[in-house]
């Protein structure tokens, strides 16, 4: 197709460009990903080797990578992995669990809202870092201790998607529904709920984030096992390579836990019509 | 119009009067309507834009409660919407997440018009074919355009049996030449399957074309100024607008239109009647 009548060259040759790409884009799209990805790992190479930071203080990917293969081999990494990821899993369940309701009555009465919203945002913001002397008064230094904190961040996090979207959704398919005979649990059961399913995905996504993002600190309270508290102990020997490779599993584990949300998504909330990049 | 007998009446419209609040301004829409619609009569209703058609139809549905006056369907009086009075709207209000045969069923898996899945299944299968879906029956709402749509909608109100279909400018999201289409597509449908029908646009032409009778309402707030029979006979045929007859009729509800828009009502701003003087371009093009 001819481009249009008044484009410049320069148009018409990024019309050309944007088409050809949109057709490679499927093949594209991982392979730009992995592009980013060793980029990033050829410049934490070359600060490793070069001398920017005191030499030992930054060890290679090299090294990194052999030593997360050596967790793996020793059993390590298993145990830490299956710690930390059961306890993300469960905050993010509770979490998510607890703001569907609220989220739910919030968007839908406004009154609610004003009387609440200051409050949420309020104690959204506090890191769970600072509550963590709070927490070890109330609940210990036990599994519910480190998992409330994992829970916390996560409902926090739920309730604000999950309260704007409900706002935001459209009463003309009530109506439309009501218009066809459906009863208030109707109502309820076929039109609420179909619409408010993408927005609890999107809240398991972000939780799924935060959560691993807060992982550390809630292995803080006197965690034996998972990965925060792998890494908490090879700072003690200044084991830096061990500590690289926390980090680098927390990152893998956060990627592939969102991987999956989004397959979730794709399935589940493939209806919606959104605007496509 | 058809010399049959007194036909009974389906709707009875009294003293309905709707004013809304809010921001700290209050605004009467509509006044002291009166109408009566016929057993398979089909009534438009045409009015300026933000004339209070919509609200009277929201108001004849149950849906939205008039501050006086009452709506009685068949002698009983409406308080809520349900599926006698079937609504068609503007933005079509298919369900994303539902295909288009789930769509048609939706009515008739409800507690209140529950149907066993192989009667759902023929009566759906029905519409689909009167309302040209076939071969779209498991496609998802998202890839239809706004005709198919629309279709779907009708389709799935029509899927309820409901006696009385109140219709909100139902073809007004669509081009010119969908429009015309699915206006004969409707007027196909109404006769193979006579309902009473109370339609809402804002174009002279689709009110001509369809109906029985076009109520005129104009005013702020709104009354009905007129209502004038359409003589033109059935079945109506595409070709007809471009008569003599139609258009006269045409430009005596466009005078009172217009009338009433100069007339006081000013505050709308200049853009409405563009409204009115749109189908009279159409119609220079030659409409075919």
């Amino acid at each position: 197709m001819a481009a249009p009548l008044g484009t410049s060259m320069w148009s018409s040759w990024r019309l050309e460009r944007s088409r050809s790409w949109a057709g490679g884009r499927a093949l594209a799209r991982p392979a730009v990903g992995s592009l980013g990805l060793l980029a990033v790992i050829g410049i934490w190479h070359v600060v490793a080797t070069v001398g920017i930071v005191r030499s030992g203080l930054v060890p290679t990917p090299g090294v990194v990578a052999l030593q997360i293969v050596e967790l793996f081999r020793t059993g390590e990494a298993q145990q830490a992995l299956l710690a930390s990821t059961t306890r993300v899993v469960l905050g993010v369940i509770f979490g998510v669990a607890a703001a569907i309701p609220i989220g739910l009555l919030l968007g839908s009465f406004s009154w609610l809202r004003a009387m609440f919203e200051p409050l949420l945002n309020f104690f959204r913001a506090l890191p769970p870092i600072a509550l963590i002397p709070l927490i070890i008064v109330y609940l210990g230094i036990g599994e519910n201790a480190r998992v409330f904190v994992l829970t916390w961040s996560s409902f926090f996090v739920s309730v604000i998607v999950i309260y704007e979207g409900t706002v935001a959704l459209d009463p003309l398919y009530v109506r439309a529904a009501q218009v066809l005979g459906a009863n208030q649990i109707e109502v309820l059961t076929k039109v609420l709920f179909p619409l408010t399913v993408p927005l609890v995905l999107v809240a398991v996504r972000l939780s799924i984030a935060v959560s691993w993002g807060t992982l550390v600190a809630s292995e803080l309270l006197a965690a034996q096992t998972g990965i925060g508290a792998m890494m908490s102990d090879a700072a003690n020997f200044f084991q830096i390579p061990k500590i690289y490779s926390g980090i680098v599993l927390i990152g893998i584990m956060a990627l592939v836990m969102d991987r999956v949300g989004r397959a979730a998504m794709l399935r589940f909330v493939h209806w919606q019509d959104r605007i496509e990049r | 119009m058809s010399g049959e007998a007194a036909q009974r009446v389906r709707l009875s419209i009294r003293g309905v009067t709707k004013t809304f609040s809010g921001d700290g301004r209050t605004t009467a829409v509509l006044r002291d309507i009166d109408l009566e619609v016929s057993d398979q009569e089909f009534v438009s209703v045409i009015g300026v834009s933000g004339a209070g058609k919509s609200t009277l139809l929201g108001v004849i549905a149950g849906m939205t409660p008039a501050d006086a006056g009452a709506v009685y369907h068949d002698g009983v009086l409406v308080t809520g919407p349900g599926p006698e009075r079937g609504v068609i709207f503007q933005q079509y209000a298919v369900f994303p997440w539902l295909t288009v045969r789930q769509n048609i069923e939706f009515g008739l898996t409800l507690k209140r018009g529950k149907r066993p899945r192989a009667e759902r299944r023929a009566i759906a299968d029905r519409y689909i074919a009167l309302m040209g879906l076939q071969g779209f029956e498991d496609a998802w709402p998202k890839t239809l355009s706004g005709g198919m749509k629309q279709r779907v909608a009708i389709a799935r109100a029509y899927a309820v049996d409901p006696e009385i279909l109140l219709m909100d400018e139902p073809f007004g999201a669509l081009d010119a030449q969908t429009r015309d289409f699915m206006q004969e597509a409707l007027h196909e449908m109404m006769g193979r399957d006579k309902r009473t029908v109370v339609f809402v646009t804002h174009s002279v032409e689709e009110a001509l074309f369809l109906s029985n009778r076009v109520v005129i309402l104009a005013g702020r707030p709104a009354r009905v100024q007129e209502i004038l029979e359409v003589p033109l006979p059935f079945p109506r045929v595409r070709a007809m607008k471009l008569t003599p007859e139609f258009a006269q009729l045409r430009r005596r509800v466009e005078d009172l239109l217009h009338h009433d828009h100069t007339a006081g009502s000013g505050s709308s701003g200049a853009g409405t009647h563009g409204d009115d003087a749109a189908p009279l371009t159409e119609r220079s093009m030659g409409a075919a």
